[in-house]
Order: structure tokens, then sequence, then C-alpha cells
């Protein structure tokens, strides 16, 4: 089975538990204003040129059909990698490549011993894994015929068939709840979030292994409003997931936003508001932990 | 004997006027004498008795042997005539003892020049060991006396050697009642302030009655420890929480407390090398104490960097240990350092310790292994620059930054048609050097045995009594040796390359690539490029390159368990290298990892070069575990970093702890973990190159540091307090 990702990174300590190994799928149906990780949205294979990493040598201007000038024209880059094997400076990257299940697993198995000493294992991220359904639910039954587990980090907003075959599979949920008013969902992520709470409730359901993940943006999704709303449906299906983190916005993507020729929209940076947002939800009837 | 003027130089003296030929007798007698009269100290700090080696142009130490300032002895007697005769006559009657010159006109010119390359070195260092010093206070010295006799009576003919071990006995006799004059005489002099008087009163008190019979009281057992310790040169503790113990559980607590606070202060004072706790017994029942844990508090409490602390861990180290171990790791002073048992004791059983022994194991120095109280094999007797081995085949057996012959012709490697014929002809160099390092330390040994003994060692090594043979000279049970290798992570890289773009990808051929390597790189733009930018460096859980790894570093450890001591051991592998790798770098030419001539990019130990592991500490450790690392017998060490922040949070804590458990459930033999402070993230800006593994916390997550756009590490920075 195929499926396109653009990394896997070992010794990941906040992507589940214990010590795991991520792979990063390419590809997101949503397009979440604050996303840390913008490189990951288009599915497809896209370059990501290092401004900081260049010396204007010119090299790739030779080689490359969108570029003129050393800055290449997004709309001309058909991300075939010249520019990438010619550049001296390791200034060009591919984002994204086209893998096979196994050549994944190859990977993953190789930290299986810290798996085991630490409870952890294969946490599949991304980009929104039910973006790729089958090359997911494959992975996962790969890493559980060799006794791995899997977790998946998702947005919810995939096929309702997905979500039940991963829980089938016994897969652990770290589930985002960015917003809980629609409208306001759609205008930020650009799509509505019905689904991804019809997902969750089935999964609850299911008795899923589920934590709940609450990317917190200071001024666009952290309103008292939305923070009751929040506290409303965490009350109500408590004892339904394991617990809910809140996960202050932090400004990681913003370099990578550039690299890939976008330019991202700029908060303020969340960490410096934690323990008055965990206040506040203590306060709102619900305890709520931050990811650390 | 000789009528001496002079009052100065009391070991000389004793040496010079001691009735016999027999070194043992003469030695003793100069350590007697210099007893007798050294000028002593007491800390007023710690109310603690130290016999340092001062004033005096001939002295003598664990380390040194016999040293004689030849020099200074010449200006003496220019500077005070009416005694020149005397300084001239004892500089020139020492002298060839002095071990400097004992082992230069032992060491066989054949080996110079590989030595003068620094391919090599053997037999330069007298070595460590860890002499039961404790058991003057557990039978005191009455009960001593009477063992040597014991003795001497099932060893006949060795008269001389007994008189001397006696002779030593009473040395520390007249020490212990020239400390506790001293005691009386600074209390007496009225210039104490309060605490200093209660130290010092303290000292007299147990020093009262000497040091003839056997004490319960843990101070007065860290006091005459202490005294001896100073006196023979200042090495290694051992495992204190195990020998110590007793005194511990007999003695008030506060007081006891009190005593450890002193001695610590002592130990870090003087540079004291390497105290040990935990461990486990033969059958695999967990060692720790109450005093282990008293140690690490303490540890943690001062936070001093010496002594270097090394915990032993094994299959039922309790987790409350562990996890007290890796907090005091977290506060950043970079130890305990982690031994495996299950490691290191196989490998002591495979030179035919048994394990009731093996599992007394202790570290020693650095990090060199030996057997407490039985054995004189913690030493480094020499080492091998691995990196040289590779070079050599290139330049058939010339040192490309001496241009001495140093090593084997293996031909010209331009010939060579296979990935094979490269490898085979490695090893060979490899086993040449490996060969010279073993000569030069026997030489060594050799020379010291007939030349340099140590007769108060030998009274607190198991076998030299029983044998009536000195501590140098084949006394101790166990006499193996280390060889210590150097340069691997380079060696294996280079190796990997040649076999990949050589022999497999034919980018370009072997005959090029000793052109490219003899020239410095130095117009072979295309070759040096793609071998700098290679990703086939170990330390990343590539297979390719860790197999390759594995094979070198197991044929070197095998190797040399083939290779006799001439102390009547065999010899074993190990990597420790103390302040030597940088020097190495400079010491050898450009090889095929994409390092240029002399450049100083030697891993500080068995990992990655620094910068070269990229993939996270699982993939470093799972790279070091493709050695067997039941084979060396020496420290084996592998340094890891970690950010102090992410380290110090229970997810850190539990990460770490997982780590280790994989690792030495894997038979990793060693963990040397350090929390990076402030300056090395400092650093980290400068020269991302080298720590482009570093990992902290940001945020609610972690990620590479070097990857971190600069405002955040500037962020990260300014987090890290230390």
């Amino acid at each position: 089975m195929n499926g396109i990702i653009f990394n896997v990174q070992k010794f990941c300590l906040h992507d589940g538990d214990g010590i795991r190994t991520s792979v990063f799928l390419k590809g997101c149906p949503l397009r979440c204003k604050w996303c840390h990780n913008p490189e990951s949205q288009r599915a497809a294979p896209e370059l990501m040129y290092h401004q900081n990493k260049c010396t204007a040598c010119g090299s790739c201007v030779g080689v490359c059909q969108a570029r003129e000038e050393i800055v290449p024209d997004r709309t001309k880059c058909v991300a075939c990698g010249g520019c990438v094997d010619i550049c001296p400076n390791n200034a060009n990257e591919l984002c994204g490549k086209i893998v096979t299940t196994e050549e994944v697993m190859a990977e993953v198995r190789k930290d299986k011993i810290f798996y085991q000493t630490s409870g952890g294992g294969m946490t599949v991220t991304g980009g929104e894994p039910s973006a790729q359904p089958e090359f997911t639910l494959s992975l996962i039954r790969a890493a559980k015929n060799e006794g791995i587990s899997t977790a998946i980090e998702t947005c919810g907003y995939g096929s309702p068939d997905f979500f039940r075959r991963a829980a089938e599979l016994e897969a652990v949920f770290l589930y985002d709840l960015k917003m809980m008013d629609s409208d306001r969902h759609k205008a930020l992520t650009a799509v509505s979030n019905t689904l991804v709470l019809d997902n969750l409730r089935m999964l609850m359901n299911m008795r899923a292994d589920i934590t709940l993940r609450l990317p917190l943006i200071p001024g666009v999704n952290d309103t008292s409003g939305d923070l009751s709303a929040l506290v409303s449906f965490l009350k109500e299906n408590d004892g339904r997931f394991r617990h809910a983190e809140i996960m202050p916005y932090h400004t990681l993507g913003t370099g990578k936003a550039a690299a890939i020729g976008r330019t991202a929209a700029v908060y303020e940076e969340g960490e410096k508001f934690t323990d008055c947002w965990l206040k506040t939800f203590e306060e709102l009837g619900y305890k709520v932990f931050s990811s650390k | 004997m000789y009528n001496f003027k002079t009052t100065a130089e009391p070991f000389a003296r004793g040496f010079i006027n001691c009735d016999s030929d027999n070194l043992s007798l003469k030695t003793a007698s100069g350590l007697y004498s210099a007893a007798r009269e050294m000028p002593l100290t007491i800390s007023t700090k710690t109310g603690l008795p130290m016999a340092f080696w001062r004033d005096m142009y001939v002295s003598f130490g664990f380390g040194s042997g016999v040293s004689v300032d030849y020099n200074g002895l010449t200006k003496a007697a220019e500077h005070f005539p009416e005694l020149a005769e005397d300084f001239l006559f004892i500089r020139d009657t020492m002298s060839p003892h002095d071990t400097g010159n004992l082992l230069s006109a032992a060491f066989d010119p054949r080996e110079q020049n590989i030595c003068d390359s620094h391919a090599i070195w053997g037999g330069t260092w007298v070595g460590h060991a860890v002499p039961q010093f404790s058991d003057v206070a557990k039978y005191g010295t009455d009960a001593l006396r009477e063992k040597v006799e014991t003795y001497r009576l099932s060893n006949p003919g060795k008269d001389e050697f007994y008189n001397a071990e006696l002779l030593m006995l009473d040395a520390i006799d007249v020490l212990a009642e020239r400390f506790f004059a001293l005691a009386r005489e600074i209390l007496a002099s009225g210039s104490l302030n309060e605490r200093e008087q209660a130290k010092i009163s303290r000292l007299a008190e147990v020093l009262e009655t000497g040091a003839k019979k056997p004490t319960e009281d843990f101070f007065t057992a860290c006091a005459l420890y202490v005294m001896i310790f100073t006196f023979d040169g200042i090495d290694s503790p051992g495992y204190f929480d195990q020998y110590m113990i007793g005194f511990w559980r007999k003695t008030e607590i506060s007081r006891a407390r009190e005593a450890l606070y002193d001695i610590w202060e002592f130990f870090h004072d003087t540079r004291t090398w390497n105290l040990c706790i935990g461990g486990s017994d033969e059958n695999w029942n967990d060692l720790s104490n109450e005093l282990t844990y008293e140690i690490l508090t303490t540890a943690e409490k001062f936070g001093y960097q010496t002594p270097n602390l090394t915990m032993r861990c094994h299959r039922n180290t309790p987790e409350k240990l562990l996890r007290r171990a890796a907090q005091v790791i977290g506060t950043g002073i970079g130890m305990p350092t982690l031994y495996n048992d299950e490691a290191v004791c196989p490998a002591l059983e495979r030179l035919g310790i048994p394990p009731k022994d093996s599992h007394l194991y202790v570290m020693n120095g650095c990090n060199q292994i030996d057997i407490q109280g039985k054995s004189h094999m913690g030493l480094e007797d020499g080492e091998v620059n691995l990196a040289n081995a590779v070079e050599l085949v290139f330049t058939n057996g010339i040192s490309s930054t001496s241009g001495l012959k140093i090593g084997l012709e293996t031909g010209d490697c331009g010939d060579f048609d296979t990935y094979e014929e490269f490898y085979d002809a490695v090893l060979k160099q490899l086993d040449y050097l490996t060969d010279a390092a073993v000569s030069r330390a026997n030489q060594s040994q050799k020379a010291l045995a007939e030349g340099s003994p140590q007769p108060m060692r030998s009274l607190f090594i198991e076998g030299c009594l029983e044998k009536g043979r000195d501590y140098k000279n084949s006394g101790p049970l166990y006499g193996h040796g280390q060889i210590l290798e150097e340069g691997i992570s380079v060696a294996i890289d280079s190796l990997a390359a040649v076999k990949k773009y050589v022999f497999e990808e034919k980018r370009f051929s072997l005959r090029e690539l000793k052109a490219a390597l003899a020239a410095d790189y130095a117009g072979y733009d295309e070759i040096y490029t793609l071998l700098k930018n290679s990703p086939l460096r170990f330390g990343n859980d590539i297979e390719y390159v860790d197999s390759i790894g594995a094979e070198l570093i197991d044929h070197f450890n095998r190797y040399l368990t083939t290779k006799k001591t001439y102390r009547g051991g065999y010899y074993g592998g190990g990597c420790s290298p103390f302040n030597r790798a940088a020097s190495y770098g400079r010491t050898t030419g450009a090889l095929p990892n994409g390092r240029k001539k002399g450049e100083p990019l030697f891993s500080d130990s068995i990992g990655a070069l620094p910068g070269n592991d990229t993939h996270g500490p699982t993939a470093l450790l799972k790279s070091c575990l493709a050695f067997d690392q039941t084979l060396p017998t020496s420290g084996f060490i592998l340094n890891i970093k970690f950010d102090k922040t992410l380290f110090n949070t229970q997810k850190g804590q539990d990460a770490f702890l997982a780590l280790y458990r994989a690792y030495f459930g894997g038979k990793g033999q060693q963990l040397s973990v350090t929390v990076v402070s402030r300056d090395d993230l400092l650093d980290a800006l400068a020269h991302p190159e080298n720590h482009r593994n570093l990992i902290v916390r940001v945020g609610g997550y972690s990620d590479y540091f070097v990857n971190l756009p600069r405002e955040l590490q500037d962020n990260v920075i300014a987090r890290t307090s230390y």
C-alpha cells in the first residue's frame, strides 16, 4: 500500500504515551489559519526553499523552469527536485515522498525496544491520517501485527468508516477539538465541525481510548464563550475520554510557511496564557491539563 | 650508610640508607622515613588528616612510582652549597630509580615511530587500582601484622618482602601518631574559631588510640582512610557504600553524615577519581544500601564535578534508586555515570574471573574497570587510534602527519579489486598497531615489575601477601590489562564510505580516493562534497554502517583477549578518551569520511562524531548496541546529552529511564548522561553543526534546538537557568 508522507521522526515524547516514532502524512482537508505544519496541508509533494541557507549562487536557476531569479515562481514549480540535487547548501528541499507501508514500518520497527520499555509506539499524524484512510489503516494493522501500538493525531474530519475501523484495530486517538461553534469553526478551518463531533461521539460510544486536544490561539478561540462551550461539551462527556489537554499556540510554523511560498497568519504566542487558561477552565467547572 | 647533613628528602634518605639491595625493602624504608618526617596537614575545613607529598625533589606516588626532579636537585645544590654534596648524591643515586628513566630504558626503539606519530601509546601510565585501605579501620594494624606473619610462614625465602610490608604498617602507625600530635598542637595554638576547634578536636579524640586496633566509628574510618589515601597519592575510593556501610550503621547518624560531607569536600578538593555505588552480587541480589542513597544526596547537595560518581546497575536495581539517580543527573552535574553489571560481569568472566569476584568490579580513574582490592588491571595500559589503521592502508604504512613508517606495507591499495581485500588490509594494519601497543605495555610492565615496587599497595590488594609478591610484580589475584580504542566512528564511517562509493556504486576508484586523501582533498571537490555529505554515518541506526562497525570493533576487542599481559592476565578493550579525543585528530591525515587532515573531529566516546547523529538518542543507542558490549573489559563510554528542562519533567525522566532500560537491557555497557546548560545552548547557536542532535522543550513539545527559528532559540536560552 502506498501513501505520501513528509517526515518520520523518532523519540517523540508528546504524541502519545512513552517514546514514539511519529509518521507525518501529507495532506489535510482543513486549512486552519494557525497551522504550525503548513507544509502538511497540500497532499502533493512541494518545494521548500530555505532562504536562510541560500547563498544566491544561482545554480538552481539553470536547471529550473520556475526560476528566472532565485526565489521560485510557485505557479510554475512542478516539484521535480532538480534544484534539490544541485544546491550546494541544501537550501532546497522536496517535502513529500511516496512510500509503501513496509518502507515506513522498516523505520518504525527500529525503535521497538524503546516502545517496549516506555509503553510507546507509533503515532500517525500529519497532515491528517483520515485523509489517507487505507494507508493509515494498513500502517496500524502492520504495527499491530508486530506488537506495536498506534496513536492517531486527528482533527476528526474524515469518513466515519475510517474511524470505526481504526478503533476496532485498537488505535489510540489524540483528537482535536478546535471550536464548538460550527460557523466560526468553518471560518477558521474551512470546514464545519459537524462531522468532527459525530465521529467523536461514535468513538466515545465505542469506548475508544481518546485524549482530547484543545488548541488555543489567543484572541481567536479563547473567548469566554468559546471556553464555556468547550466546558459544556467536556462535562457532558466526562468519563468517555481520558482527559483534555490545552495546546497553546506557538509560532514555529511561520518559518515553514515562508519556505513553501506562503504567508502565515501570525497570532500571539500562547504559552504565557497557559496558567490563566487552566485557571479559567477550572473556574468554569472542568479541569484540563497542559500538554507538558 | 651515608651520613646526610640535610634534613630534607626523607624518602630518598630512607631509600638510600636501607641496608639491603631488595627494592621492596628500600622503597618501604623510603616510605617509612617519609611518613616519619614529611610535613603533615590537617584541614581546618574538614578536620581530616592529609599526608600530601610536597617539598621533596624525590617523591613517591601510585601513579608515578619514584619520581626524581633532576633539575630541581641540581639547582638546590647550587643554592645550598653546604648541602650540595647531599643533593647531588641523592640526585645521582635515585635517578636510575625514576620511573620515567626506567621506562625509557625499557622501551624498544622499534615501536618509537608509531608512538611518536600518535597512532598508539603504551605503557607510559603506571596505573590506577583500588586498594582496600579501609582494612586498617576494620582490623587495625596489629591484626594486619599478624596477617603478614601468617603469610610469611607459607612463603619462605621472602623475608625482605614481608619486612617491607611490616614497615608499611609501621608507617601507618607513625602517621597516626604524628597526626594526633599535630592535632593537639593546633588546638593548643588557640588560632581556631569554634567550628574549626570542633573539627580538629574530633580528630584528636579518635587518633588518641592510634591505628593499631579496629574501630566501628564511621568518622574514624574516614580519617584513617584519608590518611593512607593521601599518602598513596590520591587515586579512586572504589565502592565506598559497600566497604563503609558497617561503620555507617554503628555510628550516630548526624556524626556519620557530617563525616560523609567532610570526606566529600576532601574528595572534591583533591580531585579524587572514581567513587562507585550500587551493584549486584553473583546471584544478582541488589547491593545498594542506605549509604548509597546518602551518597547520591551528598553529590546532589554539593554539585561538585569530583569525585567522579558512578553507579552500577543490573536487572534488580530498585526503581526507587534509578529514579533518584535520574534526579541527581537532572541537576546538571552529569553524574552518576551508569554501568551495567549485565555487560561488564560477563566481559570480566571471559578473562577467567569467577562471578563472585566479577561482581566486585568498580570503576577507577576516569572510567576503567577494576576488581576492588583484588586486582591491578584497571588502568590504561595503552591505546590504538583505529582511524590510523584505515589511513595506513592508503599510505602503505606511512604516517601522513609524521612521514614515518609506522605500519605494514599492505601494498598499493589502488590495486585492490574488492572491498574484502581493502578491509582485510585494514585489519592487518590494526592488528599490527595493536601488537605494538601490547608490546610496549608489556615492556613497561616488566620494567616496573623489576624496578618499581609499591609496598603500601601490596598490603591492601589480595594476592600480594598470599604469594609474597609485590603489587607491580604479579602479586594481585588479577593482573589483566586494558588497551583502549579511539577514533571508532571515524574508522567506521570511512569504511562505509569506501564500501559504498568505491566498490558498490563505483563513483570513483580506490586509486582516485587514495590520491584525493594524499592531496588532503585539494583539487578533488566532487569527491570531497560527496563524502562530506554522505548520510552513511555511525550513530543513526543504519544497518549498513552499524554492521561494518560491529565487525571492526568486535574484531579489535576479541583480538585483545588473546594477548597476555606481563602481569599474568589477558588484555581487553575499552573506550575512555579522557582528554585525548581532540589531539588524535591533529595527528591523523585525511580520511574517506570526508574529514581533512588534522581536523579534530573525533567522537569523545563510542558514539557518533559531534553533529553526525541526527536521528535522535534512540538511533544513537541502537547503533551502539550493534557492538558486542560483553567484550570490552574497560569502560566502553557512551556520552549522551539532554536538555535540562525536558529532562526534569516527569515525561523526560520517564523517557530517560525507558532509554536506559532498553540500552542496558540490550547489554549496553555504560551511559554518561549530561544535561545541557545555557552555555551549551549558546555554543549550539554559534556552532549548530556540533549540536544537531540536541533536543529541547518548546511550548508543549520537543524539537531539535538547531532547527528552531532564531527568536525561539533565544527564548529557549533565556529560559534555561544554570
